[in-house]
């Protein structure tokens, strides 16, 4: 593995704590899939949330809680380890798990939009994980310029912001709209770039109604 | 405090109840957990009703699915603490939570016991770790799991600079990752062996 621009200690640590918009979690659970070393300080800051339970002061439980829990797991058998599929190593694969298990298959079988110059993009359901989207850029194209901070991880090819070159796995804040991300030539970019705001890129109409509505 | 650096007591219990369906296994933990998961999921914010029925649902999964418990991966506290924090996100979220993909080696079916004894020891560390820290410090990390700030909002309510707390969890992860680093190697060596032989 090459990652050379690792998911942040902030991101990860808010992903151990359970504190992240729920787009967030989905970025940290693919980084940390590329990512060993991610997944090993993951490991750490859920290790810490292990401590603090353990040395957690005691709340009154329920009279009854007990009994309710005997009831419960009466007749229930052990849960099965996950279905024998998602075991099945897919190493080609371009989308790690948690978003192959998202958008329901890998990049290419998935339905592209045309947003211009050749990128193409794939929104994740609004409701469901906010603003965020799958991204697919052609060689010497840059990365749409957005009003707000947004985060994203590589996972095919790659980009160059000024000298820094991104690759999968990689993880960057593009928030410097001086300093453009380019994708890289040969095959497309692809990156789930997340941030808190609605549309995966903001189409004029939504600036539009958007502005009309803040007005 | 003994009966939290006693983790080899309530791994071996866990174990049991993965192995053998152990009710009085099953019962000490609850007696022990329960409690305390309960406190965690309302100081993060769930209602006394939430919280309960929240902590139910951890211990029903606890019995369930005991027998994926690896001692030589995780300390009790922590597999407890996972299966808390997604269960809770799981009731406020309408889809479930991401987890990361597993490691293509898998899970290790049975754990050498030199394994599960280090990893006690990181996890026993690590917690004497986080209560040694400065109460300022310590704040900070129990806000990251309890409270709803950002990290660094989290900095700038307590005038700490990140860079503090993160040196200090910088630390604890290469000291983490020498562990696991030797005892990765040691493992491949030993897979070798039995190769060889």
């Amino acid at each position: 593995m090459s990652v050379t621009h690792p998911i942040g200690d902030e991101i990860l640590l808010g992903y151990a704590a359970g504190g992240l918009p729920a787009v967030y979690d989905l970025l940290a659970a693919c980084a940390v899939s590329l990512d060993d070393d991610a997944r090993v300080r993951l490991g750490v800051f859920e290790a810490m949330g292990g401590a603090l339970l353990a040395r957690e002061q005691i709340a009154p439980l329920r009279h009854d809680s007990f009994e309710g829990v005997l009831r419960r797991i009466g007749g229930l058998p052990p849960e099965e380890t996950v279905d024998p599929g998602r075991k099945v190593p897919m190493p080609d694969a371009v989308l790690p798990r948690p978003l192959r298990e998202r958008l329901g298959g890998d990049a290419a079988d998935l339905l592209w939009t045309s947003c211009g110059l050749g990128r193409r993009e794939v929104a994740l359901d609004h409701d469901v994980d906010g603003g965020g989207c799958l991204m697919a850029i052609p060689g010497g194209v840059v990365v749409p310029a957005v009003d707000e901070d947004r985060t994203a991880l590589v996972l095919q090819g790659g980009f160059r912001i000024g000298a820094d070159r991104y690759g999968r796995g990689d993880v960057v804040a593009l928030r410097d709209p001086d300093h453009r991300a380019v994708a890289e030539d040969g095959p497309d970019c692809i990156c789930l770039v997340v941030g808190d705001g609605s549309a995966p890129i903001p189409s004029l109409g939504r600036r539009l109604r958007d502005r009309l509505l803040a007005g | 405090m003994s009966d939290h650096h006693d983790d080899g007591h309530w791994s071996r219990l866990l174990v049991a109840v993965g192995a053998h369906r152990d009710r009085d296994a099953f019962e000490s933990l609850f007696v022990q957990f329960g409690p305390r998961v309960k406190m965690f999921l309302l100081r993060t914010g769930l209602t006394e009703g939430a919280a309960e029925d929240c902590m139910q649902d951890v211990m029903v999964a606890m019995w369930r699915k005991a027998h994926l418990y690896d001692p030589g991966r995780a300390h009790v506290a922590t597999w407890l603490f996972t299966i808390a924090r997604n269960r809770k996100i799981d009731l406020i979220r309408r889809i479930r939570r991401p987890e990361p993909e597993d490691l293509p080696w898998g899970p290790e079916p049975d754990p050498a016991q030199a394994d599960v004894m280090a990893m006690q020891e990181d996890s026993r560390r690590l917690a004497d770790a986080v209560a040694q820290l400065p109460p300022a410090q310590r704040e900070l990390i129990e806000h990251a799991f309890y409270g709803e700030l950002t990290h660094s909002e989290i900095a700038a309510t307590t005038g700490l600079p990140l860079g503090t707390i993160k040196s200090r969890i910088r630390l604890a992860i290469d000291r983490l990752r020498y562990a696991m680093e030797s005892e990765i190697a040691h493992a491949t060596s030993r897979r070798g062996d039995e190769n060889a032989g």
